[in-house]
């Protein structure tokens, strides 16, 4: 699991006002933004017309961190704070631990797919409190889940609330619905303290279950179990005969391992020659990752209706990552025997 | 008013045209066939975009030096929020003007990117297309594949301008000079990588211009004079050796030629050809000139003695970073003299040769007469119609009632002729303008495999002894400066559009002509991929067509078969909880399994040697170089 870091949950914990939160909810935009790069890096090693399935599980995971990076912007702007992320600061340094993520603990980076790689990383990513061990917040532990950081923000919310703070003070018209895109169950406008605990529960269940199913509420299976799904290549379905009603008795989950790219582990621009056209594609996949950073920050600077724009840089995004994915990392004039990977970096400039 | 008047702003570097290339052949639209022929992009995107351009030189209003402006080294890219451009052509039968689509021009500091301006580039085809790695095509030793250059002009429109421009005085010389925050703006394009053995696959090379706009000029052509292009013999046949250049008298006094795409290049990068070095014709050429001829007899290849023609400067074309630093432009002032004989008298490049003779090389066309269609591509559905904009000018000035005939042009297909009327003859009013109606009926399916027929119409203020335009002497190219329209095979929208019966047949052949999409994302020809991205694809089928995530990229499916798709994906309710409606697989037109396209460096470079020998053919086809070996010129008779 992640590891929030202590003191992000006291300052948690200090909040005096809806104005304390806003460093907060901007640390959990970034967390949530974080998660994309290293499960699109492992969809994009997947060869063109192979491993479809593994590619659509790890897809479906994208498109829901994108419900959940705008579930937290919805937030931040309902409390009247404008979410920064066309800033080169937004954008992760990898391989490093996520966004408020503690040193030297869960270091993530951007990797081709591998069995391993789900349980060595991604699993952990969105890995449940065990209820067993779970010790509540503000108690000696050194560090919270992801988890117990939206679980904390609901109390903290729901106190600075009962105690007269106004913190829903934000432009309502800042509110992002993308309607047609998710359902309006899953992305509304956030208000009010039940609006705003109800989005926070989404982000919860959708990443770990409930506490009593592999499923959120909505009856899709957590991202936690669908990574562990492709750990074991077996589809989990329900079992009455299982003790917890679940179990990898499912289908198979076809892989062929010489289907995936031998992508550069934490490609940067700079590790590819300018002159290959590794390095030119590498440029270009920069250039559009940041120029979908600039449409989001648009959709939540009151232009929710740029939603669509946002999706079609997604999706030339995914395009571009495909080719550059499928060309021969050359440096130094000579091909590295591995792929160029896709490069999140901030390039502002088309160069 | 244009980039060819000041203030100006010159830019220059890279674009990315990542055109998709199995659509390039006919055959490959019989979906029961695996494509044959690939070309040398099969996975292209259609993505248009420029990389590494940069500002590299500018002028001021009447010309005065902007060196230290700040609009000096600025960025010019694409939009910087939303999709890219693309680039896409008419029609596998009509690949001779491919249209931008979708671009924003923006220019920025590349420090802090604060906005200069940026503006939406109005969707413009390219023309002039000519071979201009000329040496490397005869040689068949062309690192980069294509050899052949295009030029795009067009306007930006709905500029906004931002702090940048407040504190450069040629942006704000610009501003006010220029009306309706519109700009006019130039791409010379050339150096196009074909090759995928180089990282420069599928990009090319840019030197461009940022100018006022006029309102009452044409948006997509140079108004005023037109010097016409320079044939040459060699061993393959005729060849351009000057291509068609643009000229005008400015209010100030100063002419101005445009040579931005007129001159021969020695490599993809733009180093400008030694024109004493092409042949031996102008072996002894000591100088590139600009002059006015004495008389409207002057013919390429005639040599006049000093003082026969009034020489109004020599063109430096071969100093070092020429072209990067004037946009292949250059200005002379006029005295009261040489400007009364230029207003009336044909303009001319000539060379100066080592006997200090003047050899004509490009000639203002026949009696100064330039007339030109400004819109020229159209997509028209049965019972569809568009307007096409003619400006005339003579000497510069605008040409009133003058009668323009039109006819189908040999380059277009016109079957069956009832497809596409049209007048015969339009006569230009006061302004010099006229405008052209086209109409579209149904064409049935001529081509088996291919929606509707591209029809092309030749036009001109002249006739040829058959009655017909006639091209001679017009500074245009009788097979490519053509009207052309796409008209479409009418197609009924069923009550209630079924999967099988319906939409797999039109799907089919997107999923056949663009690998990219059905290897890379989903299958578009597999009912429950396009289920599963029913939203995504109604948003892009219900886009303008002006924006950049419009589907179908290529832009050529006729608008009912597009509703029909559309009320397919909403299924009439909208309501994305219902099934798509599946229909009967007997109502299934069959589908064989394809061969997967692989993709292989050998197909790519014998390809790109192919191409180079279709545009060769096409550029010099029979009847075109019958009339360049008697007129020395490239135009001739459609």
């Amino acid at each position: 699991m992640i590891k929030i870091q202590r003191e992000v949950i006291d300052r948690l914990h200090a909040a005096n006002s809806g104005r304390d939160l806003h460093d907060l909810v901007q640390g959990a935009i970034r967390l949530e933004h974080s998660t994309i790069p290293p499960y699109l890096t492992a969809m994009l090693s997947l060869k063109p017309e192979k491993n479809r399935e593994i590619w659509s599980i790890i897809h479906s995971v994208v498109i829901d961190e994108m419900l959940h990076m705008t579930i937290t912007c919805n937030l931040l702007n309902a409390l009247g704070k404008r979410p920064q992320i066309d800033d080169p600061g937004f954008v992760p340094n990898y391989p490093g631990p996520l966004p408020t993520g503690i040193d030297g603990d869960l270091i993530v980076g951007l990797e081709p797919f591998s069995i391993d790689l789900m349980g060595s990383t991604f699993m952990k990513i969105e890995e449940p409190e065990h209820p067993i061990a779970f010790k509540a917040a503000g108690t000696e532990t050194e560090y919270a889940t992801i988890g117990q950081f939206y679980r904390a923000l609901i109390d903290k919310i729901r106190e600075l609330a009962a105690s007269g703070n106004e913190l829903f003070i934000g432009d309502p018209a800042r509110q992002v619905m993308a309607k047609g895109w998710y359902a309006a169950e899953r992305l509304f406008a956030i208000v009010d303290v039940d609006t705003a605990v109800n989005a926070l529960q989404i982000i919860i269940e959708e990443g770990e279950g409930t506490s009593v199913s592999p499923l959120a509420e909505d009856g899709e299976l957590a991202h936690y179990y669908r990574f562990q799904e492709i750990s074991r290549l077996r589809r989990l379905i329900p079992d009455p005969t299982s003790e917890n009603g679940y179990s990898f008795s499912g289908p198979v989950i076809p892989f062929d391992s010489a289907a995936v790219y031998p992508l550069t582990k934490n490609q940067k621009m700079i590790d590819l020659d300018a002159s290959s056209e590794g390095g030119r594609r590498a440029r270009q996949f920069s250039f559009v990752y940041t120029k979908l950073l600039k449409a989001l920050q648009r959709v939540f600077d009151g232009e929710p209706q740029q939603f669509g724009a946002a999706l079609g840089l997604m999706y030339e995004l995914k395009l571009a990552g495909q080719i550059l994915c499928s060309l021969p990392a050359i440096k130094n004039n000579s091909p590295t025997g591995f792929n160029a990977g896709p490069t999140f970096e901030y390039a502002p400039k088309n160069t | 008013m244009s980039y060819l008047e000041t203030p100006r702003i010159v830019f220059a570097g890279r674009f990315i045209s990542d055109v998709s290339t199995i659509n390039n052949e006919d055959a490959n639209f019989n979906v029961a066939v695996s494509p044959a022929i690939l070309g040398w992009n099969p996975r292209g995107s259609a993505i248009f975009d420029f990389y590494e351009c940069k500002v590299t030189a500018a002028e001021g209003t009447n010309g005065s030096s902007a060196a230290d402006d700040p609009v000096m080294g600025l960025s010019v890219s694409g939009a910087n929020d939303r999709s890219s451009a693309k680039m896409v052509d008419l029609d596998p039968d009509w690949q001779f003007s491919s249209e931008i689509w979708g671009l924003s021009v923006r220019l920025s500091d590349p420090g802090t990117q604060e906005l200069a301006f940026e503006g939406t580039f109005a969707v413009s085809a390219f023309r002039d297309l000519f071979i201009r790695q000329l040496t490397q095509a005869l040689a068949k030793n062309i690192p980069n594949g294509q050899p052949s250059g295009g030029r795009y002009i067009s306007v930006l429109k709905n500029v906004r301008w931002g702090p940048v421009a407040d504190r450069s005085p040629v942006l704000q010389q610009l501003r006010q000079s220029t009306d309706d925050d519109e700009v006019s703006i130039v791409l010379n394009m050339f150096g196009y990588y074909y090759s995928d053995a180089d990282g420069r696959h599928t990009t090319g090379a840019i030197v461009g211009c940022i100018g006022p706009h006029r309102r009452s000029e044409p948006q997509f052509f140079n108004s005023g004079r037109r010097l016409q292009s320079l044939a040459l013999p060699t061993p393959g046949g005729q060849s351009t050796l000057v291509g068609p250049a643009d000229a005008r008298i400015n209010p100030d006094d100063n002419v101005v030629v445009d040579l931005g795409h007129a001159l021969l290049i020695s490599d993809a990068d733009g180093s400008i050809t030694d024109l004493a070095k092409v042949g031996t014709a102008l072996a002894d050429m000591k100088a590139l000139v600009f002059g006015v001829l004495p008389d409207e007899a002057q013919k390429p290849g005639d040599r006049l003695k000093d003082g026969q023609a009034t020489i109004l400067g020599e063109i430096d074309y071969l100093s070092v970073n020429w072209y990067q630093r004037t946009g292949g432009l250059s200005s002379f002032p006029l005295d009261r003299i040489s400007k009364a004989k230029a207003l009336t008298h044909p303009l001319a490049l000539m060379a100066r040769m080592s006997d200090g003779d003047f050899l004509v090389l490009n000639r203002e066309t026949q009696d100064g007469l330039f007339v030109r269609a400004d819109n020229f591509v159209e997509r028209l559905d049965p019972g569809g119609s568009a307007e096409i904009e003619f400006f005339s000018y003579r000497h510069g000035q605008i040409a009133p009632n003058l009668p323009l005939s039109l006819s189908f042009a040999a380059s277009g297909n016109n079957t069956p002729p009832g497809g596409l009327t049209f007048q015969q003859t339009i006569t230009t009013d006061q302004n010099g303008r006229a405008k052209l109606l086209i109409s579209a009926t149904d064409p049935g399916q001529p081509r088996p495999d291919i929606d509707g027929q591209i029809y092309a119409l030749a036009y001109s203020p002249r006739k040829n002894a058959a009655g017909q335009p006639d091209y001679t002497g017009s500074g245009l190219n009788p097979n490519f400066d053509v009207v052309v329209a796409h008209v479409r095979t009418s197609f009924a929208i069923p009550e209630r559009p079924e999967w099988y019966r319906d939409i797999q047949p039109i799907m089919a052949t997107y999923a056949q002509l663009y690998p990219i999409m059905n290897r890379h994302l989903f299958k578009l020809d597999d009912y429950d991929a396009m289920a599963e991205h029913r939203k995504l694809l109604l948003l892009a089928f219900s886009r303008p067509i002006e924006d950049p995530n419009y589907m179908p990229v290529t832009r050529d499916l006729s608008k009912n078969k597009l509703l029909t798709l559309v009320k397919w994906l909403e299924k009439e309710t909208g309501d994305f909880a219902n099934p798509l409606v599946k229909g009967d697989p007997a109502a299934s037109t069959p589908v064989i399994t394809r061969r997967k396209p692989s993709f292989t460096m050998r197909q790519t470079r014998e390809l790109g040697e192919e191409d180079i020998k279709r545009a060769m053919a096409l550029l010099f086809a029979k009847e075109t170089a019958d009339v360049l070996s008697t007129t020395s010129s490239q135009e001739g008779r459609p």
